[in-house]
């Protein structure tokens, strides 16, 4: 079954390889294109991540792109997931909190109160936990890094699409729909924006993973098929 | 004794509507003791439709022609977007009152974004929506677009623009929000500071001053003057790709900031204590 892997053009190798130990034929389709924001940004962005208590970092993007020659963070890092946290430690940072269940959990379960927390993230992100964080923090500083530009993929048949954002979702649709084709999508941000432009979710992935989406497409086109 | 207030506004139909706005807070607020006459007059920016709206060689061109009938007596008060009040003030004038905020977002016509095929035109005057619009979706042409607010729909209708990028709340006043195909919340756009804050302008003191101090809400004027502060202290105007709004965040200030200029587009979101908190952190994240 041919499954259309959606993901930025960096990273579709390693986000077709889950899908090829499922016994998937994953096609590269990449719907989303990676900007940082310019160097006086990422720049301001740097130095409130200096002066704060501790950084919140709901991607391993946001950190490849304030440290892309793999230096470490130089204050203590809450995850909000795995994936994120181990590329942390990688690069000898620290670690103080990894969530499983995105940014509502961090607001309500990491050590916030009265700390001075940066956020580094994507344009576009659904801020609404902010709120919460806010609430907690003594001062919270959300700079954009990154932009995820939606990318109109090209032509190339396919049984079911893989989505890991709601940016990829954008660039599908752009340029083709998602009639008589199995939807895949790696959590509730991404269904929740496929189900506001009218496209019904087939898989959900039981953890915001591609490993996980990759198993779960897979038990789910074996039933179809 | 019946009090008049005499509201100087410009002629547009946006301006029109907004000046009446003001004159229902003043009914709601005195009843019949207050009665408003508005003063219709003619402005630079009204009559320059042709010219784009970011190469104006003076700032405030909408306002000027306003507050010179204030201050030559021909009117108690001026009523003025915020966004197009100068962040300089000519001498014996205050912001009076700043009646409850509308929406602040912006909204574009025509096309939801997502909806827009790669490539298509755009049509706004604003750098500050044009640097985000790239930011969203870098295919996308931009254009300019001059004209009142029926104009700019009908160029979409017509097909001059795929679509086009608006203040909702101009379109609110306007009983247009029929043509809104997506609100632009703050994920998407940051925007103008002052944005859907009306500002009515007097002399401090004096009968009207008094009447007018009645509809000044403090909410509104203290995260409006967070943004101005943000516009005054980085010296930008309606030239600038400068985008701020402020709200309250519990009990602290939030100011989402962008700019976009020679070192290309920054963006932040400042949770803190105060308004001189958020613009500080704000002006230092962002190289300001």
């Amino acid at each position: 079954m041919r499954v259309g892997i959606t993901t930025s053009a960096d990273r579709l190798e390693r986000v077709s390889e889950p899908f090829l130990r499922a016994g998937l034929d994953p096609v590269l389709l990449p719907c989303v294109r990676i900007e940082p924001m310019p160097p006086a940004a990422l720049a301001g962005a740097r130095r409130s991540v200096g002066e704060a208590a501790v950084l919140l970092l709901g991607s391993v993007r946001a950190l490849d792109v304030l440290w892309p020659e793999g230096q470490p963070p130089p204050v203590p890092v809450i995850a909000v997931g795995g994936a994120t946290a181990a590329a942390v430690r990688e690069r000898g940072g620290s670690v103080e909190f990894t969530g499983s269940g995105g940014l509502h959990e961090v607001a309500d379960e990491a050590d916030l109160d009265g700390r001075a927390v940066v956020f580094p993230h994507s344009a576009g992100t659904d801020r609404s936990a902010l709120h919460r964080i806010a609430q907690r923090a003594s001062s919270l500083s959300a700079p954009v890094v990154y932009a995820a530009v939606p990318l109109p993929p090209d032509d190339g048949e396919v049984d079911a699409v893989a989505f890991g954002s709601p940016s990829a979702v954008r660039g599908w649709l752009m340029a083709r729909n998602l009639e008589h084709t199995l939807v895949g999508a790696i959590g509730a941000t991404t269904t929740g924006y496929l189900e506001s432009r009218g496209v019904r979710v087939d898989c959900i992935s039981p953890r915001p993973d591609f490993d996980a989406l990759a198993a779960a497409m897979a038990t789910q086109l074996e039933v179809v098929a | 004794m019946t009090v008049e207030v005499r509201l100087a506004t410009r002629r547009s139909a946006l301006a029109l509507a907004q000046a009446r706005s003001v004159g229902r807070c003043l009914e709601q607020a005195h009843g019949d003791r207050v009665r408003v006459v508005l003063v219709e007059i003619d402005s630079t920016g009204d009559l320059d439709r042709t010219s784009p709206v970011a190469a104006l060689t003076e700032m405030g061109a909408f306002v000027r022609s306003v507050q010179a009938a204030l201050l030559d007596g021909r009117a108690d008060a001026a009523v003025h977007s915020l966004k197009d009040l100068p962040t300089g003030q000519p001498d014996g004038l205050v912001p009076i009152a700043f009646p409850e905020r509308a929406d602040p977002w912006d909204a574009i016509i025509g096309s939801t974004i997502d909806g827009l095929a790669p490539g298509a035109l755009v049509g706004t005057g604003s750098p500050r929506r044009v640097a985000q619009l790239k930011i969203l979706r870098p295919d996308l042409r931009t254009g300019e677009l001059r004209g009142n607010v029926d104009t700019r729909i009908a160029k979409v209708t017509r097909g001059e623009v795929d679509a086009a990028l608006l203040a909702v709340a101009g379109l609110q006043r306007l009983d247009l929000t029929g043509a809104i195909s997506e609100v632009l919340g703050i994920e998407a756009m940051v925007p103008a500071p002052g944005q859907g804050v009306i500002v009515v302008e007097s002399r401090p003191d004096g009968e009207a001053a008094d009447v007018l101090r009645a509809i000044d809400d403090p909410t509104t004027r203290i995260l409006a003057e967070a943004e101005r502060m943000l516009l005054f202290e980085t010296g930008a105007g309606c030239r600038s790709a400068l985008g701020a709004l402020a709200t309250i965040e519990g009990a602290s200030i939030r100011l989402d900031a962008f700019v976009d200029d020679e070192r290309g587009p920054r963006r932040t979101m400042i949770v803190g204590d105060s308004s001189n908190a958020v613009v500080a952190d704000a002006r230092k994240e962002l190289g300001l």
